[in-house]
């Protein structure tokens, strides 16, 4: 396996569960209707972290569909 | 005056945002045009035209301390909060979001307040998404994979930042001063590679075609990023003739001018296809997939476009043959659609007249719905349906008058989401139908939190639009059944 797919696959499951901790924070958030300019924060750095899971999950894809191909 | 345009997708999007920073600065002549994109991409494409000053958004940093511990989000929400404070401090008096994504609308509510002329994506006071302008809203409703628009994205971007493009917009680029060691006249930019796996041509296929081109009179220069670099090496090992290998060794600013440089541009569209589209080269694009190249395919007057849902089909004697086409070396016909640069639309859809796939069918009813185009003629069956969906939105529409007048709202909420699941039903089974169904949605889904009566008065609004729609749609005008390609 190569190397940068490892490192791919560890910080994908950082991400991962980084945006569990968040979606139950900005759930709390909701709940308790909190609408702060913090908690609009948290709400975006929740979207961030989900962009860059799902940018990592892509590169991860295409490095397996390269290796698939190459064989 | 202050504008900020907030463009935070991929390069090819910050190539297709220049063109509009050109107008914009053209429209608020004196205005201080302020640009927000990626730090990894600002990096790539600088300089960038047009802007007076570039944010750099710096995710890696800010979700950093996360990474080591995913329950401490203090000095991530710091960080991210010290950035927006500084984007606020400088008052922008117009916040024009072209990203299109929920990070973006969230920033540009966060920086903006009731002073601020708000366009693009932004976030209701409970943070739900927010669309105040038409060309937004259109976005939402049309653009994408599987919708059925064909209005480029630059066109589209115009539209939302309430600007008037003119064709010397569209040449952007102000070159770096380090020049790259090769002169590229009459010389064929290939890029091989593309941001995702499916929308890339096969390497044997990409070896074939270089092969012909080499052994036409071409050089060939190949061009791309570090992604690229394995495609290049196996076109280097496998080809043989007069080929210069720049991938990986170029900025944007410095392909740009070995593009400019350059006969023609053959590739997917990417990156690189929009730095090419920036210095005026033709480009013969290879539109792979679900690739829609109405949307994101090249500008340049006279480019073709090759259109294959699968890679491997698209054969390379086919490419080639267009290529002759396109440096006139043979006058065979083209069997490619071309751009011809004319608003509203980019390309020439003539040849496709004669297949309809589901998408061309949806085009002409987005252009009778949002551009005055001529009513679409229904079938049968699709009358029929059309009825039933006026006939659908005049009863939610009396009933929601009934529960307001009783002030019951639980019972009418309940027939807003029955009648939702049936338009969706609709919109999956009748592609003539779906943009209907997608405009309306939109619009429902847009209003904003107010008290209930005006949330009522509201979707009230919305219904009164289907009904209005699908009433003059469903005229007794029947037509033969039209066969759908699928």
């Amino acid at each position: 396996m190569k190397k940068s797919k490892v490192l791919g696959q560890v910080l994908a499951e950082k991400l991962d569960l980084t945006l569990k901790s968040l979606e139950g924070l900005t759930q709390q958030l909701r709940e308790t209707r909190d609408y702060s300019n913090k908690s609009e924060i948290i709400f975006l750095l929740n979207e961030l972290v989900l962009e860059q899971l799902d940018g990592k999950k892509q590169e991860n894809e295409n490095i397996s569909n390269t290796n698939n191909s190459s064989r | 005056m202050k504008i900020l345009v907030i463009q935070i997708t991929r390069p090819g999007d910050i190539f297709c945002t220049t063109p509009v920073l050109a107008a914009l600065a053209r429209k608020y002549s004196g205005a201080e045009i302020h640009l927000m994109v990626r730090k990894k991409f600002a990096a790539a494409v600088k300089p960038i035209p047009w802007a007076d000053h570039v944010w750099e958004m710096d995710t890696e940093k800010w979700i950093k301390p996360l990474l080591e511990d995913s329950t401490d989000f203090g000095p991530s929400i710091g960080e991210l909060s010290q950035f927006i404070a500084s984007l606020k401090q400088e008052k922008f008096d117009q916040v024009i979001n072209l990203s299109f994504s929920p990070s973006s609308s969230f920033i540009t509510h966060l920086i903006s307040d009731e002073n601020t002329e708000v366009r693009g994506y932004t976030r209701t006071s409970d943070f739900y998404l927010h669309i105040r302008d038409e060309a937004s809203l259109y976005f939402k409703a049309h653009v994408g994979v599987g919708k059925s628009n064909r209005i480029h994205v630059i066109d589209l971007f115009a539209m939302v930042a309430n600007c008037e493009l003119k064709s010397e917009d569209f040449i952007t680029y102000s070159f770096s001063q380090k020049k790259p060691s090769i002169s590229s006249a009459e010389k064929i930019a290939c890029h091989l590679g593309a941001s995702q796996d499916f929308k890339t041509w096969p390497m044997a296929h990409w070896a074939e075609l270089i092969s012909k081109i080499i052994a036409h009179g071409h050089p060939v220069i190949l061009v791309g990023g570090k992604d690229d670099l394995e495609r290049a090496e196996f076109i280097v090992k496998n080809v043989n003739g007069n080929i210069t290998n720049l991938v990986g060794q170029t900025s944007f600013p410095e392909l740009a001018r070995v593009l400019s440089q350059s006969e023609l541009f053959i590739g997917a569209d990417s990156g690189p296809m929009h730095v090419a589209d920036s210095v005026g080269c033709r480009t013969l694009n290879l539109s792979i997939g679900d690739v829609n190249f109405w949307e994101t395919g090249p500008v340049t007057k006279g480019s073709h476009v090759l259109v294959s849902p699968v890679s491997h089909d698209l054969m390379s004697q086919k490419v080639f043959s267009e290529f002759l086409v396109m440096t006139k070396w043979q006058s065979n016909e083209s069997q490619s659609i071309v751009c011809d640069g004319e608003k509203p639309l980019r390309f020439d859809d003539r040849r496709l007249l004669a297949e309809k796939s589901p998408a061309d069918l949806g085009w002409s009813t987005l252009m009778w719905l949002t551009f005055g185009g001529e009513k679409p003629v229904l079938s049968k069956s699709q009358n029929e349906i059309v009825t039933k969906m006026n006939e659908l939105s005049d009863i939610v529409i009396s009933q929601i008058k009934k529960f307001e007048k009783d002030r019951t709202y639980t019972r009418a909420l309940k027939m807003i989401v029955n009648t939702d699941s049936i338009l969706a039903e609709i919109k999956s089974l009748d592609p003539v139908l779906a943009p209907l169904v997608d405009h309306f949605i939109c619009r429902k889904e847009n209003i904003p939190p107010a008290d209930q009566d005006q949330i009522i008065r509201e979707t009230l609004a919305s219904f009164d639009w289907l009904k209005t729609q699908t009433g003059v749609w469903s005229e007794k005008m029947f037509a033969p059944e039209r066969e759908v390609f699928l």
